[in-house]
């Protein structure tokens, strides 16, 4: 049981690591393409990305831009070097790179610094005078940075572009960012702020669970599957071993009444009976058929002794009588009295025993019914032991043909022919009873 | 049995995990900018075409105005000056064949390879149809919010050979007139070639062969006055500077420009000498020569200058002259 629930749990386990690896294929997978937006609408005139930023996720990006209403927009592509040195002394909003797969990180540039040493060498320098005189320019902040302000100048016409897509409201532009240097600016006209910008690449998504997983799942899955399978062969194979007993069984009960009579287990007279004998008992009885108690070997029908058959054994009967008695007692072969060849004085003397008594006339006694009636159940009687008897006699004689030499050759010859004839009936009869009784 | 039911949980949460997991890929980060940016070519052979029809459509409105403040953004330095006293003498002259035809139509471009400012570049146009000969053209972008302009154009020799130089996808290393790695400086073959038309006898005069401008210069030193008058002739470096790039080979097209003045002075009280056109144009009419009446021209030559090691010697390969302006200085009439 265990191991089928196991089984089953097993093949469950492969079907559901079969469908998460599909399903990391299909639906769970991300998104081939990858829409990167600036977090907020920039507050400066120009929006540059940074070297590098175009091609983040792959070398062919989308950029697109989109104003507010239906300002002018212009995306123009270009060589870093050649952006800034456009923006010149221009504030710009920086886009730095992805924070997250749909999200763009930027920061305002707003004040141009020298490089750092040099920034360190100037604020040196200059911060005695600026605590001299408190207010230098307006265009340098407290770092010695030059504040940077807006000109509002149109990139739209320079010469420098590698490429440029204006239009109005929404602009998309498709490039090859393979060089990092490329950069993009967008612009309204320079002189509002700068439309969003959005990026987006075809993204390389790999699938790394699908072939494990089928792998893995179809393995679980097939050592579930052959596991209920060579369990449920188990069971039929259960199945068919006890449905074969209980036929066996009720093979057995139904034939008890005959075959059980054959085998009688006479032992302890006393013990108690099995319950299988019981049962037999109780369905003999039942049936009004014959029972045998396995004790004593008696036999009951219909639940009542029946008393026991006196049989003398065949083989005594025959091993105690040798040839002259039987002669003796049987007489000459039935028969015999009309083969040809007897003397007159065998005959007369035979006659002779037959010989009424008296020499009374010949009277007619009218026997009573029940004499006459149990004159003739004797005679049948005594006619079918005979013909027993002549029968076994006829048997025996067989092996001794040569001792009856002085019989003739024929009748000789016939009787042997008839007795074997009869001993095969005989046979035959044994051989149908056998059957029967089977 | 327990154990095994933990591990089938355990594989499976672990499988789902590791799904789950698959979906948030890392987002990639900016690589660091590595140092200064090389240098690209300033413009491709597209925008190089673009920045010549646009300098030909600026051109064509101003030629046809003859208004020289049309040329704003279109042409700038010596070109647009050059252009500007062109307009000035034909309408004086009422004459538009003072004004060259420029066809900007490309047959050839070279393009500075740099970041900086400003950049350079020059390209020879096709010959226009009514046989005019191909111009080198030198354009020139001067700050980052400008525009390519163009410089300067001279007019190509005849059996003159532009080296060759890198495609613009390619670009080509700007030279200024400091430039070295060539046989000598731009602003030494400068000097060289103004020489050679100051001194047509001198070495330097040897080692350029005739061109135009010599034989312009010639022509006005040889011009007889019948000795009532004296002409000076004195060509002297343009202060202009050089635009060019390096070719192929190492050696360098460069564009600059030189002036020369004609100096005709009376020298013999109470004659007559006249000059005649285009002089007279800018005269107002006058023809009289009672002082002296200077001519200035503005040229702008180009050369080929070769590279350092090689024996051949910087060539002229083409240039072009205008009448710029004639002054007048009758205080120096002679007297007597």
């Amino acid at each position: 049981m265990n191991r089928r629930i196991l089984s089953a749990i097993t093949a469950l386990v492969g079907l559901v690591v079969i469908a998460l690896a599909v399903c990391s294929a299909t639906v769970w997978r991300p998104s081939s393409t990858a829409q990167a937006t600036l977090a907020q609408t920039p507050d400066q005139h120009y929006v540059v990305t940074e070297p590098g930023v175009l091609g983040l996720v792959d070398s062919a990006v989308t950029i697109t831009a989109t104003a507010s209403d239906d300002a002018p927009v212009v995306l123009v592509v270009g060589h870093s070097s050649d952006v800034k040195a456009w923006l010149q002394s221009d504030p710009y909003v920086s886009v730095t790179g992805l924070s997250d797969w749909d999200a763009l990180t930027s920061e305002d540039v707003t004040t141009s610094c020298p490089s750092d040493s040099a920034t360190g060498s100037a604020s040196a320098a200059t911060t005695p005078s600026a605590v001299a005189a408190p207010s230098p320019t307006a265009s340098t902040d407290a770092q010695g940075c030059t504040v940077l302000t807006a000109t509002g100048a149109d990139p739209t016409t320079s010469d420098m572009w590698i490429a440029t897509k204006s239009g109005t409201s929404k602009v998309s532009l498709q490039m090859d960012a393979t060089d990092p240097d490329l950069v993009v600016l967008a612009a309204t006209d320079g002189s509002g702020n700068a439309p969003t910008l959005s990026l987006s690449w075809p993204r390389h998504v790999s699938t790394p669970w699908l072939v494990p997983g089928l792998v893995l799942g179809g393995l679980l899955l097939l050592v579930g599957v052959f596991r209920l399978l060579v369990d449920l062969q188990t069971r039929r194979e259960d199945e068919r071993r006890r449905a074969a007993a209980a036929e066996r069984a009720a093979r057995i009960a139904s034939a008890d009444l005959t075959s059980t009579a054959g085998i009688p287990a006479v032992g302890d007279p006393d013990r108690p009976l099995t319950r299988r004998e019981r049962r037999d008992k109780e369905r003999a009885e039942k049936a009004g058929g014959e029972w045998i108690d396995p004790r004593t070997g008696r036999v009951y029908l219909g639940g009542v002794e029946s008393p026991a058959v006196p049989q003398a054994p065949v083989s005594a009967q025959v091993e105690s009588i040798t040839e002259e008695e039987a002669q003796a007692a049987v007489g000459a072969a039935m028969g015999s009295s009309v083969v040809p060849g007897l003397d007159e004085a065998a005959t007369a003397a035979h006659r002779e025993t037959r010989e009424l008594e008296d020499g009374s006339p010949l009277s007619i006694v009218e026997p009573s019914d029940e004499e006459a009636q149990a004159q003739d159940v004797d005679e049948t009687a005594d006619e079918a032991t005979e013909s027993l008897a002549e029968v076994e006699t006829t048997a025996l004689s067989e092996t001794r043909e040569d001792e009856q030499a002085d019989q003739p050759e024929t009748s000789d010859e016939d009787e042997q022919a008839d007795a074997e004839e009869t001993v095969e009936q005989a046979k035959a009869t044994e051989a149908t009873d056998d059957e029967e009784n089977k | 049995m327990t154990s095994r039911r933990a591990f089938l949980s355990g594989g499976l949460t672990v499988a789902v995990a590791a799904t789950l997991a698959a979906c948030s890929q890392d987002v990639p980060t900016t690589p660091t900018a590595t140092g200064t940016p090389s240098a690209q070519p300033v413009l491709d052979s597209d925008r190089l075409t673009a920045v010549l029809e646009r300098v030909q459509t600026g051109l064509d409105a101003a030629d046809k105005a003859k208004d020289a403040t049309k040329l704003t953004g279109y042409l700038t330095g010596p070109a647009a000056r050059v252009r500007s006293e062109e307009y000035t003498l034909a309408s004086a002259a009422g004459n538009n064949s003072h004004v060259h035809v420029l066809a900007t139509t490309s047959q050839a471009g070279a393009v500075g390879l740099t970041t900086d400012f400003p950049r350079t570049a020059m390209t020879v146009t096709q010959a226009t149809a009514d046989g005019d000969v191909p111009y080198l053209l030198a354009l020139s972008q001067d700050t980052a919010r400008d525009s390519f302009q163009l410089w300067g154009w001279a007019r190509l020799y005849a059996g003159v050979k532009v080296p060759a130089t890198s495609t613009a996808a390619v670009g080509s290393e700007q030279v200024d007139a400091a430039s070295t790695g060539l046989v000598s400086t731009p602003q030494d073959v400068l000097n060289a070639y103004v020489d050679a038309l100051n001194n047509p006898d001198g070495d330097n005069g040897k080692a350029f062969a005739d061109d135009p401008l010599r034989q312009r210069v010639a022509a006005e030193k040889a011009v007889d006055l019948g000795g009532m008058g004296q002409i000076t002739v004195q060509a002297s470096p343009g202060t202009d500077g050089f635009k060019g790039l390096r070719t192929s080979d190492g050696g360098a097209l460069v564009m600059t420009t030189c002036t020369f003045t004609t100096e005709y002075k009376n020298t013999v009280a109470r004659s007559t000498i006249e000059v005649g056109e285009p002089i007279s144009f800018l005269l107002g009419g006058d023809k009289a020569v009672r002082g002296t009446v200077t001519a200035h021209y503005d040229a702008m030559v180009a050369f080929s200058v070769p590279a350092e090691g090689s024996s051949e010697k910087p060539v002229v390969l083409g240039g072009d002259l205008v009448l710029s302006k004639v002054e007048r200085d009758d205080s120096k009439a002679p007297t007597g």
